[in-house]
């Protein structure tokens, strides 16, 4: 656990849990960069006690780590701690990666990441945590050539208006509920078939191309709509 | 098992089944008591024909016709019933055509000689004519069998797999003797059975078992189970089953040979298997050299130019301008891209090798897997119009879609580097029924005829890609994953120019889903 005076003053203070040195340096000196204030812990118990002791807004967390596994970690900052988590993860930990996000984790990292990625990741985890479950559902969200009146259940696309079936309609707004952010396909299941339906992933890739080819100028080379491989899909803005 | 309580057992089996053909020839002689009664049958025949010439030929004339009856006897029916046969035949003359008449009683004395004669006479045609007999039914068996075995071993020896020697032996025993048979060998220490009907029973106290282990026949109703003995060594057993009842003397002579027939086949497969074994562990030793030469070069010249980048770049001593610092920064940033993309080509390739992955295929949609791809493939494509054309309809298809992601992302790659920059790709897919053809088409150079098989293989790069980094494994991972999913992936020319890679599944399961149902069957939605 480290906080060296070099910190920006007033950024955004990020737990780094990472146990390799190179890495944790290559996140230390990005973030810095980046107005970032950055704590670090290289093991899950210390990060549990750092985290407490410091209440950071964002938490990176690598899940190879030497003392337990990351799915634990998440499952246990969950219990108190409603900031967002982003989980780091190398090529063979997918199961794990998938586990963790369903545990709470709000995004994650596959190694290796550049540094674009990473701080694109970071603004969007921020960013959807700080607005409230309240407010999302309503008003107008717009982004690129997509426009949802939430008021009037009026979605237009390109400027024309554009019909969408019930389901379609829901499957929208879970997406623009964590826009920026990946959603797993059992967290889309739930929130808009149901608890009863979470095994059905056919449907989900069903209504998700019916919704590219409404939305989307090319279906097969989403802009908007995105697929993250293995883990589920991703509402991108701007 | 005694042959008293085995007899009455055999005899029903052979009336209903009509046994096999051979059995029953090479075994009529040992059916006991038929032949007796058709001997005397003969002598009545001849008695019949002698009241017949009574009046017409004198006795001695008379003698004759029952020889005659004696050496047909003799000839078709063997030496036991034509002994008979001839004693027979005496007592018949002697009681009706001798005075007195319907007695054994002789009028005169004189008589005595000629019946003495003729039970002599009798007696030595009968033995004569039997043994030629015997020897021609011999002789007929033994080159029955040799035929049979002739026949085996020149259709073993077109056998080249465990499966093929097993279906040989079947016919050949389906041909004697009828019924199912199976080879049992050892294998790794426990017994495997080969052939075309559910296996026998493998347990220590079964027929194969016991006959294995013995070397010995063994016979454990209802299977009668023969050594394969090879060397002095017992490396397997011919088990055949009783559905044609159980195996006299002379079949199962005829199975000992058949036996003999298949340990030698069978000894000839374990050589070659052990001869291909070691083939291939040459075949990996070569791979694995190639490998370690391939990793020192991939690996270490990336390594090399960006050890040469950095150190330029934090050496204070000569100023360098912005255009360079970058120039070098990016050079450092693509080559740490193809040490990854090497690195994980290989390890997919272990991987998909070694059989540690399994496709977890799942209901997908292929325009979403095509995206995923072209996303992944984002920065090789950066200069080239891709154009996608996928049929409009197409349903869910029930395929591993990281996978195949991965293949289409190969593909890509593949067409990229051998296409000079700015070319087009097209990406194209076709569904007819249940088999799913995916193509990915250049405007390029093409592939060779002769090259056509050889990309496919590891380490391979094509003629002008011996210098790039990361080539050499993609095009072996496609078809690891292509068959991975029972299918392959080829090459041919693209009609217009340029090569054209196809991935081939023949059978690709597919869901339709019904939206307007799926719905129905949802949980109401209201926006």
């Amino acid at each position: 656990m480290s906080e060296p005076a070099k910190d920006p003053a007033g950024g955004p203070l990020v737990l780094v849990v990472e146990d390799d040195a190179q890495m944790r340096r290559f996140l230390r000196v990005t973030l810095r960069m980046h107005q970032y204030r950055v704590l670090e812990a290289t093991s899950a118990q210390e990060a549990l006690v750092c985290a407490a002791a410091r209440r950071p807004d964002l938490v990176v967390l690598d899940l190879g780590l030497p003392d337990a596994d990351g799915i634990t970690v998440v499952e246990r900052l969950r219990t108190w701690y409603s900031g967002p988590v982003v989980v780091v993860s190398a090529r063979h930990q997918e199961p794990d990666k998938i586990k963790a996000l369903d545990a709470g984790a709000d995004d994650y990292l596959t190694k290796p990441f550049g540094t674009g990625e990473l701080l694109a990741r970071l603004r969007a985890a921020l960013r959807t945590h700080n607005r409230t479950a309240a407010n999302v559902d309503q008003g107008v969200f717009v982004t690129g050539t997509l426009r949802v009146d939430h008021d009037r259940h009026e979605v237009e696309s390109r400027g024309q208006p554009v019909k969408l079936t019930p389901l379609e309609y829901r499957l929208l707004q879970a997406l623009i509920r964590h826009a920026d952010k990946v959603v797993t396909r059992t967290q889309l299941l739930r929130e808009v078939w149901g608890e009863a339906h979470v095994d059905e992933a056919h449907y989900l890739r069903v209504y998700m191309s019916a919704l590219r080819h409404k939305l989307e100028a090319d279906p097969a080379r989403p802009q908007m709509l995105l697929t993250e491989p293995n883990v589920g899909y991703r509402l991108r803005t701007q | 098992m005694s042959a008293q309580h085995a007899q009455p057992q055999r005899r029903p089996a052979a009336k209903q089944t009509g046994g096999s053909p051979l059995g029953r020839w090479l075994e009529r002689t040992d059916a006991p008591r038929a032949p007796y009664l058709q001997a005397l049958v003969a002598v009545a025949a001849a008695t019949g024909v002698g009241f017949l010439l009574f009046d017409l030929v004198d006795l001695a004339n008379l003698v004759m016709v029952f020889l005659v009856a004696v050496v047909l006897v003799a000839a078709r029916l063997g030496k036991g019933p034509s002994v008979l046969a001839a004693v027979a035949a005496v007592a018949a003359f002697v009681y009706f055509f001798v005075p007195h008449y319907n007695s054994f009683v002789l009028a005169d004395l004189a008589y005595l000689p000629t019946f003495l004669t003729m039970l002599a006479v009798g007696l030595v045609v009968a033995t004569l004519t039997a043994r030629l007999r015997d020897e021609a039914l011999a002789t007929d068996a033994r080159e029955r069998r040799s035929l049979a075995l002739y026949e085996l071993s020149r259709d073993l020896t077109a056998a080249d797999d465990r499966h093929a020697v097993a279906a040989v032996a079947e016919r050949h025993v389906q041909r004697v003797r009828g019924g199912r048979c199976w080879l049992v060998f050892d294998h790794d220490d426990t017994l495997a059975a080969c052939g075309s009907a559910a296996a026998p029973p493998l347990g220590d106290d079964d027929a194969a078992a016991r006959s294995v282990r013995g070397a010995r026949e063994e016979h454990v109703p209802p299977h009668w189970a023969t050594p394969l003995v090879f060397g002095g060594e017992c490396i397997g057993a011919l088990v055949c089953d009783e559905a044609s009842g159980q195996p006299g003397p002379a079949e199962r002579q005829l199975l000992a040979s058949f036996a003999n027939t298949l340990a030698i086949a069978w000894h000839r497969l374990i050589v070659e298997e052990q001869a291909n074994a070691a083939r291939q562990s040459v075949e990996q030793e070569r791979l694995r050299n190639v490998l370690l030469s391939s990793v020192s070069h991939d690996l270490r010249t990336p390594l090399a130019s960006i050890t040469g980048a950095v150190t330029t770049l934090l050496d204070g001593s000569a100023p360098l301008d912005e255009a360079t610092r970058r120039d070098l920064m990016e050079s450092i940033r693509d080559d740490a891209d193809a040490l990854e993309r090497q690195v994980r080509n290989m390890l997919d390739l272990t991987r998909l090798e070694s059989g540690s992955i399994a496709a977890a295929r799942e209901m997908h949609s292929l325009e979403e897997i095509v995206g995923c791809a072209l996303a992944m493939a984002g920065a090789a494509l950066a200069d080239r119009p891709v154009q996608v054309s996928l049929p409009a309809d197409l349903p869910l298809l029930h395929l591993d879609a990281d996978l195949m992601a991965r293949l289409l992302v190969n593909l890509l790659e593949n067409a990229c580097r051998h296409t000079p920059a700015g070319s087009p790709i097209r990406i194209a897919a076709d569904l007819h029924g249940n088999r799913l053809q995916v193509a990915v088409e250049d405007r390029g150079p093409g592939v060779p005829p002769g090259e056509r098989e050889a990309v496919f293989a590891k380490f391979h790069r094509g003629t002008g890609a011996q210098h790039q980094l990361g080539a050499g494994l993609g095009l072996a991972i496609c078809r690891a994953i292509a068959s991975l999913h029972g299918g392959t992936v080829r090459v041919d020319d693209r009609p217009g120019g340029g090569a054209r890679f196809v991935v081939d599944l023949t059978h690709v399961p597919v869901l339709a889903v019904p939206t307007e149902s799926a719905e129905a069957a949802a949980p109401e939605a209201t926006p």
